[in-house]
């Protein structure tokens, strides 16, 4: 069955349109927060909606929510120059009603899985601490999230 | 097939982390199969695996950043390269592999010209027209030195028939 969110997905060159409308600014917006430069953003945000463009039927649309489909489409694209980067400080460049209420370690774990694409295995490793642990720490980040967003 | 049973244990999954994973693509293969699978049993964790995704989705609202106009058109043009890239370079590539760059199979309709960065793919027919306008360039020359020649040695003769005919008259 198709979901609601998904109806607008029935033909591929209306779809594009309809997901830029959508999702264009969201991606835009994550895109600037990993590599904080407006104009390589917008290129990354081209390069993406091509990607999708081209892997458009072989999305399983119905499965994950649009947006974390799109996403991670994003985060492929910016693979290279997450790994130039390293281990990612909290993200600061946009004031953040949510990153600012997580603590230090909330906020790097969150922030390493959001935008720069590892996997928890990854980043236990990295940090040397266990994947339970991660895990934890992800978890509380999203019921920060939940907590402001009904507030 | 995993099955949790308990509403406990199906509390206690969803407990552990892997859904905030997941939603991020930062869980594993195996813990992403798991989770298909559960998601279809049991619509607690599809549940909770819609609000997570909600959230991911307030998070990105919240930080969004409008694109300046034009970056649609940007798009348009990129995805037409695309297509145009697909259409003709894979098809050349897969005609050519394992053959020298310029081992050209009889049936086929182009011959590349390479330049610096890029290819410039032309009619096959240009070959024969290159050929064509080399070999009438060298004819060309040819006659030019030859009519050179002969039209030099022929005012070398009327010069000297000339020089003849003076002294002829002085004599006479």
């Amino acid at each position: 069955m198709v979901k609601p969110e998904n109806a607008i997905l029935q033909t591929k060159s209306l779809s594009m349109h309809n997901l830029y409308d959508a999702y264009a600014g969201m991606l835009l917006g994550y895109i600037f927060e990993i590599v904080k430069d407006k104009a390589l953003a917008e290129e990354y945000l081209v390069k993406t909606f091509s990607a999708i463009h081209s892997n458009f039927d072989k999305i399983s649309w119905g499965e994950t929510s649009n947006w974390c489909q799109l996403q991670s489409f994003a985060k492929k694209e910016l693979i290279a120059f997450n790994k130039s980067a390293g281990l990612t400080k909290p993200a600061g460049t946009l004031p953040n009603r949510y990153l600012d209420l997580m603590s230090e370690e909330q906020k790097l774990v969150f922030c390493n899985i959001y935008y720069c694409k590892k996997t928890t295995i990854e980043l236990a490793k990295e940090l040397n601490k266990p994947e339970a642990l991660v895990k934890k720490l992800l978890k509380e980040a999203f019921a920060i999230i939940r907590d402001r967003h009904e507030d | 097939m995993p099955l949790l049973g308990t509403d406990m244990k199906i509390r206690e999954y969803i407990e552990s982390g892997v859904l905030e994973s997941y939603v991020l693509g930062a869980a594993s293969d195996e813990e992403v199969q798991e989770l298909m699978q559960l998601k279809k049993q049991y619509p607690e964790i599809q549940d909770a695996l819609f609000e997570l995704e909600t959230d991911l989705e307030r998070v990105a609202q919240y930080m969004a950043i409008t694109p300046p106009p034009g970056i649609f058109t940007k798009i348009e043009d990129e995805i037409n390269s695309l297509k145009y890239r697909e259409e003709t370079v894979p098809k050349l590539k897969r005609r050519d592999a394992g053959k020298s760059k310029f081992d050209r199979t009889p049936g086929s309709q182009f011959i590349e010209v390479e330049s610096e960065s890029s290819h410039m793919r032309v009619h096959k027919a240009w070959k024969w027209i290159f050929i064509a306008v080399f070999a009438l360039s060298k004819i060309f020359l040819i006659g030019f030195i030859y009519y050179y020649l002969t039209n030099r040695q022929a005012q070398d003769q009327i010069q000297d028939l000339k020089i003849q005919l003076k002294q002829y008259r002085t004599v006479k």
